[in-house]
């Protein structure tokens, strides 16, 4: 009697919707493997592609380098991509209520450290995804909430206006690469 | 090494923030915007004093350039001002009160942290400022900054004398936004309320389902007036509550979606009444009336020229609660009959058939009447 092996609900959807896999290598050089629906929601990396010319043939023979982009973000980006990748186009606030949810799988996605979070910000202007920038974005600024502005100052690691300008200071005195 | 007269340089107590590589700062404009964006603009005012960077940034962009409002209900006497508020996953109050020459501004947020209320509360005090100016310049400014989305109730509670000034901060705020404001029910209680037509006109006129323009002065009967409400173009508009000073009739054919209406009959004569009636009635499926009649020759007009008079007590559906002036009539509920006199006693009438006979209220009319 023979048993069928056990398949993981993601190959199958991969296999019967798109088996069509991308590679991108981080600036780090971690690769990474992202499907053709998942790699659609960043429009610098589906223009990359595009442009490109990468095929179903020759998508994973071509992996594309991100230099801009560590190891440790773009592997949640492109676990974010993949989880997202079949989410229907959000309509537009028309309602009388206008209400912003952050999936609770998002929320977890998104509980690293604030510094980390600030550079995957950057990572994902760079590779424009809008919904992943909406979601750390409100996760930035619902730190905010009933903070006073020392707390903020802390959170957000914003040095004082004294240290700033010693700052500038210093780097005003220090020489320069020519001098 | 902290100064040892540090009290006078709190900066230097100042604890360090940790040493990002990446911080707030760092973000280009545009996450920066929409950082901003995400938050509530009650906070906004703490982002302003992290540093001067910060400063700057919310002062050139307006991170909140759209703030929406669910509810709004302000309410001005002479001392002070109180707004209700009601915005996303949150509930306030800013309270402006006039203290001898300054004005102090309490404001109160109440919003829930994983299911836990929370509570916040800040009052400042601010010198040599007219509590009515302060409110003024925020009212200005929350107007102007309402986004497109609708807001589903603004009432305004105003005190004598100063709807003027109210009407012409909304006009300023209003005809200043590239759109018109969306508002779903509006309550007003003025005693001028021909102040707040062109307001009216300024909103936008397909959002309305409920309008109520009062005088705050309930029991004041004295100076009325009438004015022209335009409402043709407002095509949602399912309940309407004037006093007597606003009637006018042929917008009203335009009505669809009217349920109910409060009408005040003293400016008009019994066909215009009438006419209302059958529109509003018939056109429009409104089950619910409320009518008063000032002077028993407005109501005696009124019955003479309702030649549809029989619904009002036969049809069943109809709920029909009718104020009769003082001294004009007297109701006989054991006979299942009204009598109309110059001089009884003030009564209430619930219309139904087992109270209202309006067969006898046409019969006992005089007959040059009928």
């Amino acid at each position: 009697m023979s048993v069928e092996p056990e398949v993981p609900i993601v190959q199958v959807e991969e296999v019967r919707e798109n088996p069509v896999l991308y590679k991108i290598i981080s600036s780090d050089n971690h690769v990474f493997t992202i499907s053709e629906h998942a790699v659609k929601l960043s429009k610098t990396l589906w223009d990359l592609i595009t442009n490109l010319g990468l095929t179903a043939e020759n998508a994973l023979d071509n992996p594309i380098p991100v230099e801009n982009v560590n190891g440790k973000n773009m592997e949640t980006i492109v676990q974010f991509c993949e989880r997202h990748k079949y989410d229907e186009e959000e309509p537009e606030y028309t309602n009388y209520i206008r209400e912003f949810v952050l999936p609770e799988w998002d929320r977890q996605l998104l509980s690293i450290d604030n510094e980390e979070l600030f550079q995957l910000i950057l990572a994902t202007n760079y590779l424009d995804i809008q919904k992943l920038m909406d979601y750390c974005c409100r996760v930035i600024g619902d730190m905010a909430k009933d903070k006073t502005p020392e707390e903020l100052r802390i959170i957000y690691g914003i040095p004082t206006d004294a240290e700033d300008d010693a700052l500038e200071r210093s780097a005003s005195d220090s020489p320069g690469p020519s001098g | 090494m902290p100064s040892i007269f540090s009290c006078l340089f709190p900066q230097l107590l100042r604890p360090k923030a940790p040493k990002y590589d990446t911080n707030l700062m760092d973000m280009p404009a545009d996450c920066m915007n929409i950082i901003l964006g995400h938050t509530w603009f009650e906070d906004i005012h703490s982002l302003r004093q992290v540093c001067h960077s910060l400063r700057t940034h919310i002062d050139t962009t307006n991170p909140h350039p759209g703030v929406q409002f669910m509810q709004l209900q302000i309410r001005i006497k002479e001392t002070w001002v109180l707004v209700n508020y009601m915005a996303e996953k949150r509930m306030g109050n800013i309270n402006y009160e006039m203290k001898g020459e300054d004005c102090e501004v309490t404001q109160r947020l109440l919003y829930l942290v994983n299911r836990k209320k929370r509570e916040r509360k800040v009052r400042k005090l601010i010198e040599n400022q007219n509590f009515l100016n302060v409110f003024f310049t925020d009212f200005e400014r929350l107007l102007k900054s309402h986004n497109q989305g609708i807001l589903g109730s603004l009432t305004l509670h105003i005190a004598p004398g100063l709807s003027p000034r109210i009407a012409q901060v909304m006009m300023r705020a209003l005809s200043a936004k590239p759109r018109p404001l969306r508002v779903r029910d509006i309550e007003i209680f003025t005693e001028t309320p021909e102040e707040f037509l062109p307001v009216l006109s300024q909103l936008d006129p397909r959002e309305v389902e409920s309008l109520t323009m009062k005088s705050g002065n309930s029991g004041d009967q004295g100076d009325k007036r009438t004015l022209n409400l335009n409402l043709e173009r407002w095509t949602k508009l399912g309940h309407l509550e004037i006093d007597p000073w606003i009637v006018d009739v042929p917008p009203m054919k335009t009505f669809r979606t009217m349920w109910a209406a409060t009408l005040h009959f003293e400016t008009l004569n019994g066909e215009q009444m009438a006419e209302v009636l059958e529109i509003i009635r018939s056109k429009h499926r409104c089950r619910h009336f409320d009518f008063t009649f000032q002077t028993f020759e407005n109501l005696e007009a009124f019955l003479n020229s309702l030649h549809t008079y029989f619904w009002l007590g036969r049809d069943g559906e109809v709920q029909c609660f009718m104020e009769f002036p003082k001294g004009q009539i007297t109701v006989d509920k054991g006979r299942n009959r009204i009598q109309l006199k110059r001089d009884v006693w003030d009564v209430k009438i619930t219309g139904d058939d087992d109270v209202i006979d309006w067969k006898e209220v046409h019969r006992i009319l005089p007959e040059e009447k009928k």
